[in-house]
């Protein structure tokens, strides 16, 4: 049996460790709450951009034509990994890397050049291991993911597009189901679905300033930049909710071995007090 | 009528920027501003840079920079979808100033690189505009008031 001593070290130090944790835990709840609050902010414009699409789709009657709806023959894809820059989230960043890595050999498969961006330290460390070629990284988007930050990427991967250097655009992220579900997603960003003209409850007939054709034109690269935003959300708040959920099970964890060494502490003292005295009567009995 | 307001809200992707009744809203369409007023036909429209303006029930008028979006107007609810939305008395004229010179300074070569050019001359400029008006706009006071010419 363990020397007492050397058992309740090790206990304190895994006392401090559940301290570390327990403290890295309401961090992260304290963040989700923020980051939850954000995704929830974004909905509104998000309901209300799909809804006027539609809208408008029905009034000019399914039948237009816009850059970002064709669908060109693939000869070059781009990809972006969405994870943390911070570790110690449970299989948050893993996911994301496993399924950029995946989605990465289903694109190649159809002999498709494919380029990669990967947000986040984690991810980009994962891929490099896994000798994956990445053509930008950024570290710069932390928990607090801006509309504007989002949009400079955003930006030139639709320059990209337009230039037709890019037929398809996907994105890779932690979607955020719910506070005990979040699943990595691969989503095809670019070319858009055409907006279905099927009709929506709204019985309006609008004036449309100018034509519908034009103010569709206008709001589909919105609800491009939208749809990557929205990753940058999810993926903000998965992270929390991954890094919550770790911290808690390790605080646990760390509580449950606690009391499990202050039981072999408590037994191993009772050993050594009893293998004592009976050395002492063992020798008090000898003298006599 | 008199008793009609409009129920506004100007959302954009990082939170509603404005929510309320206004006794009436005028919007920067992208060829000229668009004023709405209770009762105002269903109307879609694209807005350009410039000032947005809402009236508050009690009659106040708040200010606010716009970017470009969306207006939608049905059933007396104007709701505005814009990317970015700000407060005109935020506006920073010498940044404006500066992306203005930016602009002006770049060589713009074919369709979409002069497009950009002069959407980014459009912001600045309208920028600017905002922030010196908001600069100079202030309450009347006491002794302007009274120097008013009685009409």
């Amino acid at each position: 049996m363990a020397k007492p001593r050397a058992i309740l070290n090790r206990a304190k130090s895994i006392g401090s460790i559940a301290k570390i944790t327990d403290t890295m835990y309401k961090i992260a709840a304290a963040k989700f709450k923020r980051a939850f609050d954000r995704a929830v902010a974004a909905r509104p414009y998000t309901d209300k951009l799909t809804q006027l699409i539609g809208d408008l789709a029905s009034a000019a009657g399914g039948d237009f034509d816009h850059p970002l709806l064709e669908v060109r023959p693939t000869k070059t894809a781009l990809l972006i990994g969405i994870s943390s820059n911070r570790g110690l989230c449970g299989g948050y960043n893993s996911n994301v890397a496993n399924l950029v890595v995946k989605s990465c050999e289903e694109i190649k498969a159809r002999g498709v050049d494919l380029h990669v961006v990967a947000s986040g330290k984690r991810l980009i460390t994962m891929l490099k291991h896994k000798q994956i070629e990445i053509a930008h990284e950024f570290t710069h988007i932390e928990d607090r993911p801006t509309f504007e930050e989002v949009d400079a990427i955003t930006d030139e991967i639709m320059e990209r597009y337009g230039r037709g250097e890019i037929e398809e655009v996907f994105v890779v992220y932690t979607k955020f189901e719910s506070a005990s579900r979040q699943s990595a997603v691969c989503e095809k960003v670019l070319p858009l679905e055409t907006p279905s003209a099927e009709e929506s409850g709204s019985s309006h007939n609008y004036m449309f300033h100018p034509s519908a054709e034009e103010i569709l034109a206008d709001l589909l690269p919105r609800s491009v930049r939208l749809h990557v935003f929205q990753a940058f959300l999810d993926a903000a708040v998965s992270e929390q909710t991954a890094r919550r959920m770790a911290m808690k099970n390790a605080t646990d964890a760390a509580n449950e071995i606690i009391k499990d060494l202050t039981m072999l502490y408590n037994r191993s003292r009772q050993t050594q007090i009893t293998t004592e005295l009976s050395e002492i009567i063992g020798g008090a009995a000898a003298l006599e | 009528m008199a008793d009609r307001t409009l129920t506004v809200s100007v959302v954009t992707p990082e939170g509603a920027a404005y929510e309320g009744q206004a006794l009436s809203v005028v919007a920067p369409a992208f060829d000229g501003e668009m004023a709405f007023y209770p009762m105002h036909a269903p109307l879609v429209g694209v807005l350009g840079y410039g000032e947005l303006r809402v009236t508050r029930t009690d009659n106040q008028t708040e200010h606010f920079y716009l970017a470009g979006g969306v207006v939608q107007v049905a059933n007396d609810e104007v709701t505005i979808l814009a990317e970015s939305v700000v407060p005109a008395p935020d506006v920073d004229d010498g940044e404006a100033r500066k992306m203005l010179d930016d602009a002006l300074a770049t060589q713009a070569v074919g369709e979409i690189e002069l497009d950009a050019r002069q959407a980014q001359m459009d912001d600045a400029r309208a920028r600017i505009r905002i922030a010196e008006r908001s600069k100079t706009r202030r309450e009347p006071t006491a002794r302007e008031i009274l120097e008013q010419p009685v009409e």
